[in-house]
């Protein structure tokens, strides 16, 4: 066991060397989540009818609720447009490409540890994310550094409940990619519904009707009021701790589930010699 | 120590030939391939086999069930006891696989890093690590461009880097697929001295090759497979399998003073089938000598016989049937 | 067109994105603004409409669409270039820069197509409560594809010059353009130096025009001047786009990077 966890670090380590090798993109993955909340600032502004000079009160709590629920979200990954590529998924379908993976698959040790350990490396780069922008977060709105300690014990359950759970699903889509090469399906229904119906940057009560169910049960949904209620005092919908807990109770499936889809897929790829073919 | 049995191996393939919107939208209409139908073979410990065959003949598709990267359709794999699919991985941790060599290294690394993290990956660490990257780096000459981008190496470093990479945790069996494409002549030459003096003289590993160039596998083999169509069709030590084609041992001769000799005292000798001569412009004859097929010409006798009989020896050749040769053979369709 | 059409999922997610993307920024707006429209007044003070939903939906969802076109083009040459036959083609094709203009009509159809979808498919969520002038709209939305090559030209001499470009390109093509344009808010809010640079660009005035066309009904009588200076505007990106793909098709050649990836 320990010494799975060590390899899985040594391929975490690995893959942000590559990623660091792909000097634009990484450039990209460490900057992107602070440039993307730009556009959506900015709107928030004109429609609080607000501009870059004058910005007032209310303008100050819209903007306020929108960067607190970005940042939560941003544990979750997949957060901008031009992230949708990164993720466990990414790593993986690079390595398929390449003709890498198969040679890691050739070592001893678990086919989940390998990628597990691609996973680690994501895991640490959306908590970075979370903690730039609330380091940015305590510039940008000042009030949002002066909350209680047991907050902060919720906020940040909340973001590595929803990093967890960005793993678990890492894994389903990681399989995804495997299977069809090409893993934008899954994006599509599985990460983006997530994303949309995560209530990130709105109130999820002005859903209509289905889809509002749909973001009811999303737990993604929870960890993002949570991680908002931390900071703002504001939440919506449960009690904060109880939301957490449903954020990591959805991880827990995830991976499960995960681990479950991925063992078939590689097993299933090994028997049609598709996992060796580009 | 490598236990092939009955295996057999069909791969459903997509037809590239539908139309656009079936592709888009529709079920590819797909053909199943047979890659492998039957293929047995055992490699003893320490020993050195060859597979042999044509493109597509089903080596890369054996090697890939061996190393656990495929599963079969039927049959067994065991490599040393252990079964390919129950114990899949006490089995990767004993072999050493090079497949599609250049492509399985990290590009986006230095060759430093790729045998690091290979080597990680079978658990030698710390200084042993270090040292064994130092080792493999001589081994594969690349010691000067360890800290190069593996990108920024020519193919036939990334190829050797590769093989670096498949030694690093010193396995018992080795499973090389065409490891030398793409080396030059004396590159490869010393990764053949390589195999045989350090790995196999020393630490008696197990090789399973294949490999395109006879001559490479008829030097360093101690037996080889000759696959067709997911079959092997022939095994043997090199020269038996020379042995297995109808084709003569022949020995050509430029004389002087030839030319009155009779030729039935030389088709007198054993184990000769033919001799035919021909005088040449200049005064001198050439005279051919085949042999009764699996032997060879006695040259010594024929050269004595000729010589006591006032000739004068020119040239003399000796040509064998090869191993292409029956390697053309074999897998002719 | 074949590489493409194996990919059958692109088809699929091109055709979303602009609902995945622009869905959450409506409902955005619907938050801040109220379910009734409560808090409107500032916003229409500051730009002129009362529609908030058609106005964050008709411009970003043209942005979102035509990135698109930007990585469907750079896609393009990334997959060439990884499968190595980028440098096959190249070899093969008389004039370099047919390598991208191959495909775009088919390109173009579909972004048209979808185009009509993401619009459609976010009134479902929201009313965007569309007030189109038909032959306005159909020139701005013309304008705006010109406009698109124009800057995609540009975009895919990147490719040729740097390696992971796709993601500098993805970057820029995501948030430089929709921000410094102003896709979904006026760039009223910007202080005035940033307001210079924004004009700058074609497709602000791009933006501006669909807004106008197929918000408020302005017909292409009203709407000359911008036209025209969004017509000139992308004539100026097509030549600069042609001429830095040839200099840095020649700088690959000459560099050998063509083959890397
Ligand atoms: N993943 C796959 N899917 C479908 N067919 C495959 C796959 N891999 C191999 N094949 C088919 O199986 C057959 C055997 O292929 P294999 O790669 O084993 O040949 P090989 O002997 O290694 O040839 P070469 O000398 O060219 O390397 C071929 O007909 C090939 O088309
Ligand atoms: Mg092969």
């Amino acid at each position: 066991m320990s010494s799975n966890l060590a390899i899985a670090m040594h391929v975490a380590k690995k893959e942000l060397r590559v990623q660091i090798g792909y000097r634009n993109k990484f450039i990209a993955d460490v900057l992107s989540h602070v440039i993307g909340i730009v556009p959506i600032l900015l709107i928030t502004l004109a429609l609080s009818g607000s501009s870059l000079n004058d910005i007032d009160g209310i303008t100050r709590a819209n903007a306020l609720f929108v960067f607190l629920g970005y940042a939560a979200f941003m544990a979750f990954g997949f957060g901008t447009p031009i992230m949708i590529y990164t993720g466990m998924a990414w790593g993986i379908s690079e390595e398929l490409q390449t003709g890498t993976i198969e040679r890691n698959f050739l070592a001893p040790v678990s086919r989940h540890t390998i990628v597990a350990g691609i996973g680690i490396y994501y895991a640490c780069l959306y908590a970075f994310h979370v903690t730039t922008l609330m380091i940015l977060a305590f510039f940008l709105f000042p009030s949002t550094a002066e909350i209680p300690v047991g907050n902060l014990a919720v906020a940040g359950t909340a973001a590595l409940g929803l990093i967890a759970l960005s793993a678990g699903l890492g894994l389903s889509s990681a399989a995804m990619f495997l299977m069809i090469r090409d893993g934008s399906l899954f994006l599509l229904f599985v990460h983006r519904p997530f994303m949309i119906l995560s209530g990130a940057i709105f109130l999820i009560e002005l859903l209509p009707g289905p889809l509002k169910l749909i973001a009811l049960v999303n737990p993604v949904a929870y960890g993002v009021d949570a991680f908002r209620w931390a900071f703002s005092g504001h939440g919506t919908l449960e009690d904060p701790w109880l939301e957490v807990g449903i954020v990591w109770a959805g991880a827990l499936v995830a991976a499960i589930v995960g681990v479950i889809v991925l063992g078939r897929v590689i097993r299933r790829q090994s028997r049609t010699g598709e996992l060796s073919r580009i | 120590m490598i236990e092939v049995k009955n295996l057999r191996k069909e791969f459903k393939q997509n037809r590239a030939d539908a139309g656009l919107l079936r592709m888009l939208f529709g079920r590819v209409p797909s053909e199943t391939v047979t890659a492998l139908e039957d293929v047995t073979f055992n490699v003893e410990e320490g020993e050195f086999y060859s597979l042999l065959g044509r493109n597509g003949a089903g080596k890369t598709t054996t090697i890939k069930v061996i190393c656990t990267l495929l599963l079969a359709d039927s049959g067994t794999v065991t490599v040393g006891g252990h079964d390919v699919e129950r114990e899949s991985s006490s089995v990767r941790a004993m072999l050493g696989v090079s497949i599609r060599g250049e492509r399985s290294v990290y590009w986006r690394l230095s060759g430093r890093q790729n045998l690091a993290y290979f080597g990680r990956l079978y658990d030698v660490k710390g200084a042993a690590l270090r040292n064994r990257i130092e080792e493999i780096g001589e081994i594969v000459g690349l010691s000067e461009r360890l800290d190069d981008y593996v990108e920024r190496y020519s193919m036939g470093m990334k190829q050797r880097l590769a093989i670096g990479c498949a030694l690093i945790h010193r396995p018992r069996v080795l499973l090389l697929d065409e490891p030398t494409i793409g080396l030059d002549a004396a590159s490869a030459r010393d990764f053949r001295d390589f195999i045989s003096h350090e790995l196999r003289a020393r630490e008696n590993v197990t090789i399973l090759y294949t490999t395109h160039y006879m001559h490479e596998a008829e030097e360093m083999s101690d037996r080889i497979g000759i696959v067709n169509h997911g079959r092997i069709v022939a095994e043997g030590t090199p020269s038996k399998i020379i042995g297995m084609v109808p084709g003569n041992s022949v020995v050509t001769i430029d004389a002087k003073n030839a030319v009155n000799i009779d030729l039935s005292t030389l088709s007198a000798l054993d184990s000769i089938e033919r001799v035919h001569a021909e005088s040449l412009d200049s005064g001198s004859s050439k005279i051919r000598i085949e042999a009764v097929v699996g032997t060879e010409v006695p040259v010594a006798d024929v050269v004595h016989r000729l010589t006591s009989l006032g000739a004068e020896i020119g040239n003399l050749s000796v040509s064998r049937p090869t191993l292409e040769d029956a390697f053309l053979r074999l897998t002719a369709d | 067109m074949l590489v493409q059409s194996r990919a059958r999922s692109w088809f699929i997610t091109a055709s979303s994105t602009g609902f995945f993307f622009v869905a959450p920024l409506v409902l955005m707006g619907k938050t801040i603004i109220g379910e009734k429209g409560e808090r409107l007044g500032p916003f229409s003070e500051l730009s002129g409409y009362d529609n908030y939903t058609g106005y964050l939906a008709v411009p970003l969802c043209f942005a979102f669409l035509t990135n698109s076109a930007y990585s469907w083009i750079g896609q393009r040459i990334r997959s060439e270039q990884q499968s190595g036959t980028l440098e096959r083609l190249l070899i093969s094709l008389k004039y370099p820069i047919s390598l991208l203009l191959g495909g775009a009509w088919a390109h173009i159809s579909f972004l048209l197509f979808f185009i009509v979808v993401g619009i459609a498919s976010l009134s479902l969520i929201a009313d965007l409560d569309l007030n189109i002038d038909w032959p306005a709209a159909i020139v701005s939305g013309l304008l705006h594809l010109y406009a698109v090559y124009g800057f995609a030209f540009i975009l895919s001499s990147l490719f040729l010059w740097i390696r992971d470009a796709f993601i500098v390109q993805q970057s820029i093509s995501y948030f430089v353009i929709p921000i410094l344009a102003g896709a979904g808010f006026p760039i009223a809010i910007f202080p005035g130096w940033l307001q210079a640079v924004s004009k700058a660009i074609p497709f602000t005035w791009a933006f501006d025009v669909e807004r106008a066309s197929m918000l408020a009904h302005t017909p292409v009588s009203e709407l000359w001047d911008e036209f025209v200076i969004l017509f000139v505007m992308s004539s100026v990106m097509w030549i600069i786009g042609y001429w830095m793909f040839n200099v840095t098709l020649k700088r690959a050649k000459r560099t050998g990077s063509l083959g890397l990836y």
